[in-house]
């Protein structure tokens, strides 16, 4: 088989003609001989020619689809469902709001071994403020993770204090001793040069080839100061590169919302960690969902602005989290025979006249899938609503209320945060007391408890405490955690 | 703008949940209870009949909604029909204007009813609860609900007439 023709172009095998030609005339504008630098890309250029002239043409493009193993064809094999809040919009002259559940379902099934390694990075602080029991949880989790690693495997650690420092280099699992010494002897000290040790383990995870999966494991119990900026942008390099980066919280001073950010961008995870339990428990979630990977780095981009504007999203599964809401979305991985699910929330301005086509949104959720190796492959994603001219009583799904009665309580815990910050500190104490109503009534008196604790030191202190305010972060969002077996080790 | 019947605050239309206290706005589809019985006093009578799983029965016309009262204590059911207001309270000795729904032979008096504690209310498919300014309260939900105000009651919520509970099953 001679080159692949729809690689030359740089489109999926399931691309539609609009999508073809755009490839070609882009390519063609930047190879033309014409307008090239360099006459000896002229050869490139007669290929993309001859790819065009195959597939734009129905007949000769069946005939070249044909001579291509099946598989590749198919596509992703992922289906989308969507579900709505309402049937329909109404005409109205005030704003409205319309929900969006979208579930992204692997229908592949499992391959027995997947052919391709995994890259753990670990990144850890080492600053003064981790000793004690706090790096010895971390060394213990560290030497738990090589323990279980696939001897084909990678690992690589970096620690952080006043600088960054490499202290195992990239190395199969089956060459490193499963009591390493240099991570056994990590003495902590300095401060919490956060970016230094990013930028380092980014770094060593670029070394490896990005058919693997490459995956960075921040672990940090501070702040970082001045670098936070640098960092985010870090953080989105990683993810244009289809590294996922996870952050872990230790203990109560951390800023979360800085390390939410970073994890989000690539579609990763920020847990709050409380014990060794917690870590050992997410470090093992995490080597099972890399070993039974589908895609990776799925990432919802939108074709063009609606009128409707994504004022929220959140992952409902396979974790919780806010998703970082700007052009493109990244949602993570997805696993074989899982199902990645997330609410959207748009905000619909005024609307005139009915119609039977309002977008909500367009996009592609792009993805790479490691044993399929197709360009650029990409489902649909198409979010519209007909417009009525009144509001037809229907109920929403079922799905979408119980996930919004929760996701309303974490949306209540950011914005009392964010009156206490503003110094509205009755404001504050009121919604406390909403959400212990509401989390009683779920049956979370712990919870319920933890927030009337913190109702009185607001009121006392016109503050949170570091810790009262994470664990009703992080508890809030355990709602929404899909009850189900656990897995355990 | 949607109103919300708990904290009266100003919701954007199509909003499941209020923003400011987090109410339930939206009633979700979920099959519920039925069967409707009434007797020639207009009073409502109890049956002794254990909470079991729903039976089908014929659709009902469109546009009704039914509303069963579960007696929390008693395990009975109270099915409801025909009006769009029903009267929650107990009848005493010498009372001009009765209740609906009489709740005196289930402790009521012990329990804390008022004779006319609370109203259920049918409107456009949603069932509201309003206390009739009783004196030992209405909880929905373990959350004492401001009197003279009507508050959407969802399919379960738990209500309490002072100590009397009541679990409402709702059927549209």
């Amino acid at each position: 088989m001679g080159q692949d023709l729809y690689a030359t172009l740089g489109i999926p095998y399931n691309a539609i003609p609009e999508e073809i030609r755009g490839a070609y005339f882009k390519l063609a504008r930047a190879y033309h001989p014409d307008t090239a630098a360099d006459p000896s890309q002229s050869e490139q250029f007669l290929k993309i020619q001859h790819a065009y002239e195959v597939l734009s043409d129905p007949k000769r493009r069946a005939k070249y689809d044909a001579s291509l193993p099946a598989h590749l064809l198919a596509g992703p094999e992922i289906s989308v469902s969507v579900k709505y809040s309402q049937p329909a919009l109404a005409v109205s002259e005030e704003p409205q709001l319309i929900y969006a559940l979208v579930d992204l379902i692997c229908t592949a099934d499992i391959r027995p071994e997947s052919k391709y390694s995994r890259h753990f990075c670990l990144v850890l602080d080492q600053s003064t403020s981790m000793k004690g029991s706090r790096i010895e949880m971390v060394k213990s989790g560290a030497l738990q993770l090589l323990q279980q690693l696939h001897p084909h495997d990678l690992i690589s650690v970096v620690t952080f204090g006043d600088r960054a420092e490499v202290l195992v280099p990239p190395t199969r699992a089956s060459n490193l001793s499963k009591t390493d010494q240099r991570i056994r002897m990590l003495q902590p000290g300095g401060g919490t040069e956060l970016y230094q040790g990013l930028s380092a383990g980014y770094e060593l995870l670029l070394q490896t080839e990005s058919v693997h999966h490459r995956h960075l494991i921040l672990l940090t119990d501070g702040h970082t100061y001045g670098d936070e900026d640098r960092s985010i942008e870090l953080a989105r390099q990683a993810a244009d590169e289809g590294i996922t980066i996870s952050a872990l919280g230790i203990g109560n001073d951390w800023n979360d919302e800085f390390l939410d950010q970073i994890a989000g961008l690539s579609g990763g995870n920020c847990q709050y960690i409380a014990s060794a339990r917690d870590l050992n428990h997410f470090l093992l979630q995490k080597l099972t969902d890399l070993e039974t990977i589908y895609a990776r780095s799925l990432r919802l981009e939108f074709d063009h602005e609606s009128a409707a504007q994504l004022r929220y999203g959140f992952r409902l599964s396979p974790s919780t989290g806010p998703l970082v809401v700007s052009d493109a979305v990244h949602l993570g991985d997805i696993q074989h025979r899982r199902t990645i699910s997330f609410l959207l929330e748009f905000l619909v301005p005024a609307l005139k006249y009915e119609q039977d086509h309002f977008s909500l949104a367009r996009g592609q959720v792009k993805l790479e899938i490691p044993d399929i190796p197709s360009p650029n492959a990409r489902i649909f994603l198409d979010l519209h609503r007909p417009v009525r001219a009144r509001y037809e009583a229907e109920q929403p799904p079922l799905a979408i209320v119980e996930a919004m009665s929760k996701l309303t309580l974490y949306r209540m815990q950011e914005k009392i945060r964010q009156e206490v910050n503003q110094g509205k500190i009755n404001e504050a104490t009121r919604h406390l007391h909403y959400l212990a109503t509401h989390l009683l009534s779920q049956g979370d008196r712990e919870l319920a408890h933890t927030v009337l604790i913190e109702a009185e030191h607001i009121q006392q202190s016109r503050s949170f405490s570091d810790e009262g305010e994470k664990r009703i972060k992080y508890g809030t969002r355990a709602l929404l955690l899909p009850p189900g077996p656990e897995l355990i080790s | 703008m949607i109103i919300c019947p708990n904290c009266q605050s100003r919701e954007l239309n199509g909003s499941l949940f209020c923003s400011e206290c987090g109410a339930q706005l939206v009633v979700p589809k979920v099959p519920t209870t039925h069967s409707i019985e009434r007797n020639q006093t207009g009073l409502f009578r109890l049956q002794t009949r254990p909470l079991s799983p729903p039976s089908p029965v014929t659709p009902s016309t469109a546009a009704q909604v039914e509303i069963s009262l579960h007696l929390v204590q008693s395990g009975m059911i109270l099915h409801l029909s025909d009006k769009k207001e029903y009267t929650l309270g107990r009848i005493a000795d010498g009372q001009t204007t009765l209740p609906d729904v009489d709740f005196s032979p289930y402790e009521a008096y012990a329990q804390g009813v008022s004779r006319l504690h609370a109203v259920l209310k049918i409107n456009n498919q949603r069932v509201f609860l309003r206390d009739l300014g009783s004196s030992n309260g209405t909880r929905v939900n373990g959350q004492k609900i401001s009197p003279n105000q009507d508050y959407l009651l969802n399919h379960g919520d738990i209500v309490a007439l002072g100590r009397f509970k009541i679990q409402v099953l709702i059927r549209k």
